[in-house]
């Protein structure tokens, strides 16, 4: 009985096994880890991984080319901000309207490209665009910090201001939002939501025929995602106590999360996750070593491996997991049939 | 409020300048039209093209427009290598792979230049460098201009090749249909590759005639990748004569619109325009149905 | 079944998170004292022989160079300073830097100011040449109780805050305004070719934004009529339509600020329009005074003023000296900021010398009473002397004008090396 039950888990739920398992190990890091800079690693890692999550459900489950994506974390880290260093309002609330204002972003972008039916490399272009003219008019906005950028003060260790004497209580709310996106994903790829957005992804024309609202489907993912991102860019700027457009607007952080999400693999559910907690700290041991030495080496590096593990691994490591995973099922089927097959031929 | 030879001058420069983004989108143009793949790389070929001219005058004293061809060779090397080693096997992919994987050639190329050329910024100084003269009132540089010239004659010899010749005649065949191209025995793959040599070395054309008078660093193709990316979507993806006129629509619109309004804003006008056009006519000025 | 699993992790979690959320505020600063405690044990044989002092500069990354440079500048007022005896009144003590990358983040920055604060045990910390690394870190330094120096960031808001264990001894930002404004004024009146209308033109980014505010602020005061005021995009693929925007407003001198791109393509194009404003162009910037800008433009930039704080070819005791020093050791001139840095190390030591201790608390006294008229810092500034805020109140701006391919130090008077050329001639005229 058992035995028959372990075959028949698919690959999401031992995905969602595995996600507990890596969720509960990192909890125990700041036990074993005490130096700041590897907490710092670690806590970078997580906002990685989360912001990647949230690019993963557009991206990834649904299919949609939000390559621009980084637009709703900037607009999220703005609105926050904006609200704490202005009217010292708590950031926590800050974070919902972060929220807000990143979903009618998405609700704005997701009604223009479905009222002009802009599809696939249309529509990457257009995020692509529309996030950087952001990034323009943000850098041209005064009441902003304009190119300056806002510097955020210290108002008190509390956790109303969301400001903390040790870096572990941003480790724990980094974690804590891992988790939750994580969560949300399993739980929208393990319902039917989740097989709308998959058709979508899939055959979209498809998908219309069969009957699936596929406007309202991509509004919702589209709107999920960036509420996500936004609160997440809440919680950056929150720790780094400072932000300009480049760093919340700019193409570098926006590649570098999307790609965390790639190489991990998109639209699994693990897949950003992984990735961010193997490449950030890969990132940051290769600088240790390489970033000494002459400029550009590490760079470099990062840049070939990033090609290599895309012509090799398509799918990303999750990907590569789930091939191996599949064969190892269909091979461990195969014992049991030829053991039968045995028993059978003996009798 | 601005005088009529302010204008004149800002329009011609936007011409001028039109002419070294339009050659710019015109590789990014065919290598899409072809080959359906987004090229994030493009800047840093045209960055490549800088510092052959660069190292070609400074070392060996050859004249910036005879590096043209010493780029051209260079570049399409260059170009094919990377298309048979990298991009031919995720043309069946996914898109968005394509996409980062030139995203990560673009950062070995830039940073490879880093490591080996370093991050100083460099200058040719020829004897024509700062050369201009005059018509009427209006100042035109001379290297812009022979630039400009340059760009056209090269777009149009392109257009020749890929109108006459065996091979352009079966780019295009392979960028119409696929299949169809393979029935009647075109080496699609071959297709593929002289296209994509071609694209990339139109950009690096492009670094070398900017090079006399502009300044050269490996993040300089950074500044002319997303602006070649406007122009290729307002031209009509894969539209030749379409990029060539999206170019000088471009620079004519950031000329007037930096001296009309702010010249930090004039990238918020090129955007403008690409996003209007991407919602209004998606397909570009030149573009039938999607 | 799947449901309790869920569950049961998940509180599982809940609890390891409040246990050692909970345990690690007490755990920490526990361990912190237990730390101190040490480190004092082991003070009295250790710290006689070494102080540790932290340095946080971008030594990956494009402003890596920078870094370099004032890692180049520490270690060799390091060298001297422990060549004539170290720190006297510590018994003899020799200063040692530790160096940590900030990767030109201000989060990394924080990670590696702690990293040396609590691990290294440095005494004092040094850095960072970038203003928004350097807003972040003086906070963790204002945290712990450790001064801060810092040389080569210029922003006006870092010594603003009212930060008591910080202390910069380099110009502020805005004091390009009124120095250039200063300089323009001044030879306007001495040679009668008075310049009334100044345009501006700058980058729009950080540093740009901030210097522009300073001229915006204080050139009306000074009697200018600003004509024109025009930001331009970085990286710029052109400064055509900046330069005549500014064309167009006819200016009798223009201001302008640049990175190095920017700076190049400015005088390029200049010559490339034809365009001189009436009376000269004054540069502002790293773009200007990095000696590559010259390697880059070459007989353009003749008769261009750039301001900075100090020129290898100024006439100042003791600077000749230094340079070469600095130059015989890493064959480069001391420019860059490299030449603030070395002086703030020399500081560092009077105060640590003054002091007699490597407390916190004392080292900052020491360094709020400093007041330095002699010695090897004085090829930078007259006097080192800070006011409540932490600002070092005699830094300010000196102006060179590109002769014969150098610049030259022109202004003030009692530093200057040539005699300025004003007006400077359009380019038909050279």
């Amino acid at each position: 009985m058992i035995k028959e039950k372990k075959n028949t888990l698919t690959w999401t739920q031992l995905e969602f096994r595995l996600a507990l398992i890596i969720f509960v190990a990192l909890a125990c890091v700041p036990l074993i880890i005490k130096q700041p800079y590897l907490i710092h690693i670690f806590i970078m890692a997580l906002l990685y991984a989360y912001v990647a999550q949230c690019w993963n459900l557009l991206g990834g489950v649904a299919g949609q080319f939000s390559i621009g994506h980084i637009m709703y974390f900037g607009v999220g880290a703005y609105a926050a901000i904006f609200l704490f260093t202005k009217m010292s309002i708590s950031p926590w609330i800050g974070m919902v309207f972060a929220g807000i204002m990143a979903a009618i972003l998405g609700l704005f972008v997701s009604f223009l490209g479905l009222r002009y039916g802009l599809k696939g490399d249309y529509y990457a272009l257009f995020t692509l665009a529309l996030s950087q003219m952001l990034k323009l008019i943000v850098t041209n906005i005064k009441t902003l910090g304009g190119a300056m950028g806002i510097y955020i003060p210290l108002k008190g260790f509390s956790l109303v201001n969301m400001q903390f004497r040790t870096k572990i209580a941003y480790f724990y709310i980094a974690l804590v939002m891992v988790v939750v996106i994580t969560f949300i994903v399993y739980r929208i790829i393990t319902t039917r939501i989740g097989m709308y957005f998959v058709a979508l992804r899939e055959n979209e024309s498809a998908a219309e025929a069969l009957g699936v609202d596929t406007t309202r489907y991509k509004t919702i993912a589209t709107i999920i995602s960036a509420v996500f991102t936004g609160m997440g860019g809440t919680l950056f700027a929150m720790y780094t106590m400072y932000i300009d457009p480049e760093i919340t607007f700019g193409l570098g952080p926006n590649f570098e999360f999307i790609l965390m999400a790639i190489i991990g693999g998109k639209g699994s559910l693990l897949g950003p996750v992984v990735g961010s907690l193997i490449l950030k700290p890969l990132a940051e041991f290769t600088r240790a070593i390489f970033g000494g030495g002459r400029p550009g080496v590490f760079l470099m590096i990062y840049g070939a491996l990033l090609a290599t593990v895309i012509l090799f691994l398509p799918n990303g490591l999750m990907g590569l997991l789930q091939r191996s995973y599949r064969q190892l099922s269909v091979s461990k089927q195969k014992v049991i049939n030829q053991g039968i097959q045995e028993i059978d031929t003996t009798r | 409020m601005i005088t009529a030879q302010i204008f004149w001058q800002s329009f011609i420069n936007g011409i001028l300048m039109g002419g070294i983004y339009a050659l710019v989108a015109v590789g990014l143009t065919l290598i899409y039209g072809v080959m359906n793949i987004m090229n994030f790389a493009h800047g840093e070929f045209l960055m490549l093209g800088m510092y052959i001219s660069y190292w070609a005058f400074t070392l060996l004293g050859i004249d910036p427009y005879l590096s043209v061809v010493i780029a051209f060779l260079i570049l399409f090397l260059i170009g094919t290598l990377i298309e048979k080693t990298m991009i031919e096997p995720v043309l069946k992919g996914q898109p968005l792979n394509q996409l980062l994987l030139t995203i990560g050639i673009s950062l070995f190329l830039s940073n490879m230049a880093v490591f080996l050329w370093s991050s100083d910024n460099r200058s040719l100084q020829t004897t024509y460098s700062n050369t201009s003269f005059n018509l009427g009132n209006i100042v035109l540089h001379e290297p812009r201009l022979v630039a400009f010239l340059f760009a056209v004659v090269i777009s149009i010899v392109l257009y020749i090749f890929l109108q006459k010749t065996k091979i352009g005649k079966g780019i295009r065949a392979a960028s119409q249909h696929k299949e169809g191209a393979l029935l009647v025995g075109i080496d699609v793959k071959k297709s593929y590759m002289i296209a994509f040599g071609i694209g990339v070395a139109c950009a690096g054309i492009a670094g070398v005639l900017l090079s006399p008078f502009f300044y050269i660093n490996p993040t300089v193709g950074a500044a002319f990748s997303f602006t070649a990316y406007v122009i290729v979507v307002l031209g009509t993806m894969g539209n030749f004569v379409g990029a060539l006129i999206g170019g000088l629509i471009i620079g004519i619109a950031e000329a007037i619109g930096g001296i009309v309004f702010m010249p930090s804003l004039k990238q918020v006008i090129s955007f403008g325009i690409f996003i209007l056009v991407l919602l209004f006519k998606p397909t570009g000025l030149f573009g039938g149905q999607q | 079944m799947r449901k309790k699993w869920i569950l049961a992790v998940l509180t599982i979690l809940l609890v390891v998170v409040l246990v050692t959320a909970s345990g690690c505020g007490q755990k920490s600063s526990e361990s912190q004292d237990a730390s101190k405690k040490i480190s004092q044990s082991q003070g009295a044989g250790k710290d006689t022989n070494v102080i540790k002092i932290g340095a946080i500069y971008p030594l990956s990354g494009p402003t890596a160079q920078d870094g370099e440079n004032q890692r180049k500048a520490h270690e060799l007022a390091v060298e001297e300073i422990n060549k004539a005896g170290g720190i006297k009144s510590l018994g003899g003590a020799k200063l040692q830097f530790v160096y940590a990358d900030s990767q030109s983040k201000p989060e990394v920055g924080i990670a590696e100011a702690e990293r040396l604060i609590n691990q290294e045990k440095v005494v004092a910390l040094m850095g960072t040449y970038e203003s928004h690394v350097a807003m972040s870190v003086s906070e963790i330094a204002e945290r712990y109780g450790i001064p801060i120096i810092i040389p080569n960031a210029l922003a006006d808001k870092l010594t603003e805050r009212g930060l008591k264990y910080t202390f910069k001894t380099v110009i502020k930002t805005s004091d390009f305004g009124r120095d250039t404004g200063k300089f323009v004024r001044e030879i306007g009146e001495k040679t009668g070719k008075v310049a009334k209308r100044a345009a501006i033109l700058y980058g729009d980014f950080f540093f740009g934004h901030e210097v522009a505010e300073g001229w915006i602020k204080q050139l009306p005061q000074m009697g200018f009529e600003i004509v024109a005021n025009v930001a331009y995009p970085v990286p710029a693929t052109n400064m055509q339509e900046a330069l005549l925007k500014v064309k167009q407003a006819n200016p009798d001198v223009l201001f302008v600020l640049g990175n190095i791109s920017e700076a190049v393509l400015t005088i390029k194009q200049l010559k490339e329009l034809n365009y001189w404003p009436t009376y000269g162009v004054v540069g502002v910037g790293g773009g200007f005074s990095n000696p590559v800008f010259l390697q880059n433009t070459g007989q353009l930039a003749e008769g261009l003023f750039i301001a900075n704080d100090w020129f290898p070819e100024i006439n100042r005791a003791g600077s000749k000296e230094v340079n070469k020093k600095f130059k015989d050791k890493y064959g480069i001139d001391m420019t860059g900021n490299a030449n603030t840095t070395y002086a703030a190390t020399w500081v560092l030591a009077d105060a640590l010398e003054r002091a007699g201790s490597t407390d916190g608390n004392k080292l900052r006294e020491a360094l709020a009473n400093t007041d330095i008229t002699s010695g090897p810092a004085t090829f930078m500034y007259d006097r080192i002397k800070f006011d409540e805020t932490g600002q070092n109140i005699s830094a300010q701006n000196v102006i060179a004008q590109v002769q014969g391919g150098k610049p030259m130090v022109v202004w003030p008077d009692k530093y200057k090396i040539a005699d300025p050329k004003w007006p400077v001639p359009g380019w038909d005229k050279r």
